[in-house]
């Protein structure tokens, strides 16, 4: 069976004063029909601008340098504009991390949840207008004939993102990718609209690739998951292979920095220490290394491909530190 | 440390420093080097006008007079640009009205920056009432139409350099008020003046000791703007007759006067105009140049 | 919105009110006004006479105060130079500069909101040069020297327009050219900044994310936030502009308000330019709540509120 999605070596590159910054290097990903796929990393890893170069809306200065992004057996990256204008809002659709920003100010709720629709040719005004406001409940808003006349400023972060999640479904999209769709919101409206988000998703049989930071998200509503770290791919596989047997360093850090994860009793939260390093010109070797516990002199010394752990889990590191190993789930990293 | 850490060091681009950054962003902003230069040249031949001028500014000599400039007919290297209706050496006046023009702008940027950056840092570090009431004079300001005000004020007691020196000091302060109100209240809210508060620093002390040297790029890129706006509205003072008297050689005064010979011999405005052109550009470009290359992220 | 009416309302009367003010001041600017009038060497017995008769020997509050309540029934004052009342000669001579003052802000917007708009949309192209360029080079140019450029270029050598008086629309072209140039830098820079931060921001990305022409994202999404700026400024600029007409209308021969001025302050004919200083002071004022009132309307935040 074909991916609905396949990233196949894709680089991104991004210019600054400094140089040229490799932001995305060598990513391979693949998301099956009806799978949630999420992309986990701190922040400044690559995963918004592969997100953006997913969708065709990178910056002016970031440019997609090599590799494929398959979607439907299309390939997204030599795709003109007005060929992915066709696909974007249409078969895919995203919904991005600030509700309080992203919506128009000075347009209806009911003209920006439309306008897509109309765009696509998916009907006339009445037909958008019964889809949006079908949806609209769908996503969990109450009194929806009411908001669909009303402006952003009058709804919370909360009602905004469910609109944004709602306006993102309007023309039954095949893939809908989210940056950080929770970000913003209260800990109590996260779960809220995650749960309706996985919801929809089973509905309506969609693909969903979730961008993250949180574990937590990752926990509720992912199958698959990739770890990046410094524009790289580091591990991949299904959610509990990742987290029940993590291969990379980096993955092992990340769980320990959860709340109530490993220091449950000291009540604090383990730091990885260091900094992801400057992206800027040429990187060889493992771009860990400078805040791993386990790295040895051959990890600087030529870059370091994926290799398997089991069936369909893969990670980017040269000492198979995984199998229970007691620096790697007790040691201090 | 010893060589097991040497291999976990990411080779990284030595980051240049601040002061590398900007002497770099300096040089290749163009439009900061053109203006720069222009400008550069047109302060040496005002601070070294009796060196270089070839004649007296106020020598008239009727019987060369509105000689053209040597790359017309009938010019000579005797005079260069020319000679104006009264047989003046037209450089000899352009040199020394630059003078003029910059005095007019250092003077009036002095005045109206004292009265605005002071306007401004009170507003914006007070907030609340004061703000208002700043904020109601600054209003009030913009709603006074300056060339009216500036030309029946001077009218009223008397036409000089000092005269319009003032007048214009006294009304273009608005944007220094508009532009370190903001600064100020952006600044406040940082930590360093906590800090200072903290030590037990008085008000007025945290405003000097703290916010100027903070706020020294906007002042400077205001000062350049206001510069060049006192200098044209000097020269539309004098070109209305109502500025710099005769036989000053102001720029706008010398437009002015080769005005009646308009349709005989048009370079006698034309020259001094551009010169202006040329003085007010090399401003604005400075002033916008200075501004991007001290904007944290190098360009708008 | 009427709340908000209603308060912008009240800060331009007390703006209109302190301008009125300062402008009643500019009589005491010299000094004594009845000296001003009649020159240095007049005679104690006309001094007098003078200060009698133009209400000079009241004290200051009540010379305002009876000033403001003659303006505000249309009584602006009885001109020193032209022994008529200064309405009389106003209204002969203010539909010039408004008509020069609306034709050159319509010049000045039509070149600089598509200009500052391209410019915006594609960055360091061609068009955003020439838009720099444009203004650059604009806000250089001293207006009364470029006006006696264009009469030197095209009255004299081409023969083509006439370079002064208000005969026939053709004497408006070149004032309106000066003057409309005059007042299109500010507008095109800010367009084009204005532009640039709202094409940068989130709500314009998401118009993207759903596949939108970049007519419709431009025009629909964009513009309408942009263009809250550049009203205000477009007011503040009509404002000066008339304030500009001093210039123009001097070096055309323009016989509008704008020479009247200048006229006027030569002569030392005091009531004239006070009228007139006040008339272009209101009228910014008026220019200025009149934007603010369409901006706030223009924000469905402030139109909703009761």
């Amino acid at each position: 069976m074909t991916s609905l999605l396949s990233i196949q070596g894709l680089q991104v590159d991004i210019a600054t004063p400094g140089g040229t910054l490799q932001a995305v290097k060598n990513l391979n990903l693949d998301v099956q029909r009806g799978e949630t796929h999420c992309i986990v990393g701190e922040s400044g890893c690559g995963k918004s601008i592969t997100a953006l170069a997913m969708i065709g809306l990178l910056p002016e200065k970031a440019r997609i340098t090599a590799g494929s992004i398959l979607f439907e057996q299309q390939n997204l990256a030599c795709l003109n504009e007005a060929g992915l204008s066709n696909l974007r809002g249409n078969r895919m659709a995203m919904i991005f991390q600030e509700p309080m920003t992203c919506l128009n100010p000075t347009l209806t709720i009911g003209t920006q949840l439309t306008e897509g629709f109309l765009r696509h040719g998916k009907g006339n005004r009445k037909a958008a207008y019964e889809r949006a406001i079908m949806l609209l409940e769908k996503v969990g808003i109450s009194a929806a004939d009411k908001r669909f006349h009303q402006y952003p400023y009058s709804l919370s972060g909360g009602l905004r993102q469910r609109v944004m999640i709602a306006m993102a479904l309007m023309c039954e999209p095949d893939l809908i990718i989210a940056d950080e769709p929770t970000t913003a919101l209260d800990v109590t409206v996260q779960a809220q609209i995650l749960a309706t988000l996985s919801e929809l998703k089973s509905e309506m049989g969609l693909s969903l690739i979730v961008i993250t930071h949180d574990l937590g998200v990752v926990a509720r509503i992912a199958d698959n998951v990739t770890v990046m770290y410094a524009g790289e791919a580091v591990e991949t596989g299904t959610v509990s292979q990742v987290f029940g047997n993590p291969g990379h360093p980096y993955t092992v850090g990340l769980q320990k920095s959860v709340v109530g994860s490993a220091d449950r009793d000291s009540q604090r939260l383990s730091v990885i220490p260091g900094r992801v390093p400057s992206l800027v010109g040429g990187l060889t070797g493992c771009r860990f290394r400078n805040r791993c516990p386990h790295a040895i002199p051959k990890c600087a010394e030529a870059d370091i491909d994926m290799s398997e752990l089991e069936a369909d889990h893969t990670y980017r590191c040269l000492r198979n530190v995984s199998a229970g190993r007691p620096e790697m789930t007790g040691g201090v990293l | 440390m010893t060589d097991t850490t040497d291999f976990r060091t990411i080779p990284e681009l030595p980051a240049p420093s601040p002061s590398e950054v900007l002497r770099q962003r300096i040089f290749q902003h163009r439009g900061l080097m053109i203006g720069g230069g222009i400008l550069a040249v047109i302060v040496l031949g005002a601070l070294f006008a009796p060196v270089l001028a070839p004649y007296d500014p106020y020598l008239q000599d009727l019987a060369n007079r509105t000689v053209p400039p040597v790359w017309m007919d009938g010019g000579s290297w005797a005079h260069v640009l020319g000679t104006d209706q009264l047989g003046r050496d037209y450089l000899t006046r352009l040199l020394y009205g630059a003078r003029i023009s910059l005095l007019i702008g250092l003077a009036t940027a002095a005045i109206s920056g004292v009265i605005g950056i002071s306007l401004g840092l009170i507003a914006g570090y007070f907030g609340g009432r004061v703000d208002n009431v700043i904020m109601f004079l600054i209003t009030t300001r913009l709603a006074m139409p300056v060339i009216l005000v500036a030309l029946a004020v001077v009218a009223l007691i008397g036409s000089s350099l000092t005269t319009v020196i003032l007048v214009l000091g006294f009304l273009l302060w608005e944007r220094f008020a508009l532009v370190i109100r903001a600064s100020t209240m952006r600044l406040r809210t940082l930590e360093y003046v906590d800090a200072a508060k903290a030590q037990g620093a008085g008000s007025v002390w945290i405003l000097i000791r703290e916010l100027i040297p903070n706020l020294a790029n906007s002042i400077i890129v205001v000062a350049t703007l206001e510069m060049a706006h006192a200098i044209i509205l000097e020269a539309a003072l004098s070109f209305l007759g109502l500025g710099i008297q005769p036989p000053l050689p102001s720029w706008g005064l010398m437009v002015s006067e080769g005005r009646e010979l308009l349709l005989f011999v048009p370079w006698l405005i034309t020259i001094p105009g551009v010169f202006l052109f040329l003085l007010v550009l090399s401003i604005n470009l400075v002033g916008d140049g200075l501004r991007d290359v001290t904007a944290p992220d190098g360009k708008n | 919105m009427l709340f908000y009416t209603v308060k912008r309302l009240g800060m331009a009367l007390l703006v209109a009110f302190t301008v009125s003010f300062l402008t009643f001041a500019l009589l005491y600017v010299a000094g004594d006004p009845a000296t001003a009038i009649l020159g240095p060497n007049a005679t104690d017995v006309d001094i007098a006479y003078i200060r009698k008769h133009y209400g000079f020997d009241q004290p200051l509050l009540v010379q305002f105060i009876q000033w403001l309540g003659r303006i505000v029934q249309g009584d602006l004052g009885y001109s020193y130079f032209f022994q008529v009342p200064v309405s009389d000669i106003l209204l002969q001579r203010l539909p010039i500069t408004i008509q020069l003052g609306l034709l050159a802000f319509s010049l000045a917007l039509l070149i600089a909101l598509p200009l500052g708009i391209a410019a915006a949309a594609r960055p360091n192209s061609l068009v955003d040069r020439l838009a720099l360029f444009l203004s650059v080079a604009g806000q250089a140019i001293p207006s009364f020297w470029m006006g006696l450029m264009m009469i030197v270029i095209f009255s004299v050598n081409l023969g083509l327009l006439p370079s002064s008086g208000n005969d026939s629309w053709r004497h408006f072209i070149l004032p309106t050219v000066v003057l409309g140039y005059y007042a299109t830098p500010a507008i095109m820079r800010l367009t084009r900044s204005s532009m640039l931060e709202v094409l940068s921001s989130d709500y314009v990305r998401t118009a993207k994310s759903k596949g939108l022409s970049r007519t419709t994202v431009l025009y629909k999404h964009a513009l309408r936030n942009a263009v809250i700026p550049v009203v205000s400024l477009a007011a503040a600029q009509l404002g000066f502009m008339l304030a500009g007409s001093v210039v123009i209308e001097s070096v055309f021969s323009l016989q509008g308000a704008g020479m009247l001025a200048w006229q006027s302050i030569s002569r030392g004919d005091l009531p004239t330019v006070q009228a007139i200083v006040l008339l272009f002071s209101i009228a910014y004022v008026a220019l200025t709540l009149l934007a603010d009132l369409f901006n706030a309307w223009l924000d469905p935040q402030v139109r909703m509120a009761q």
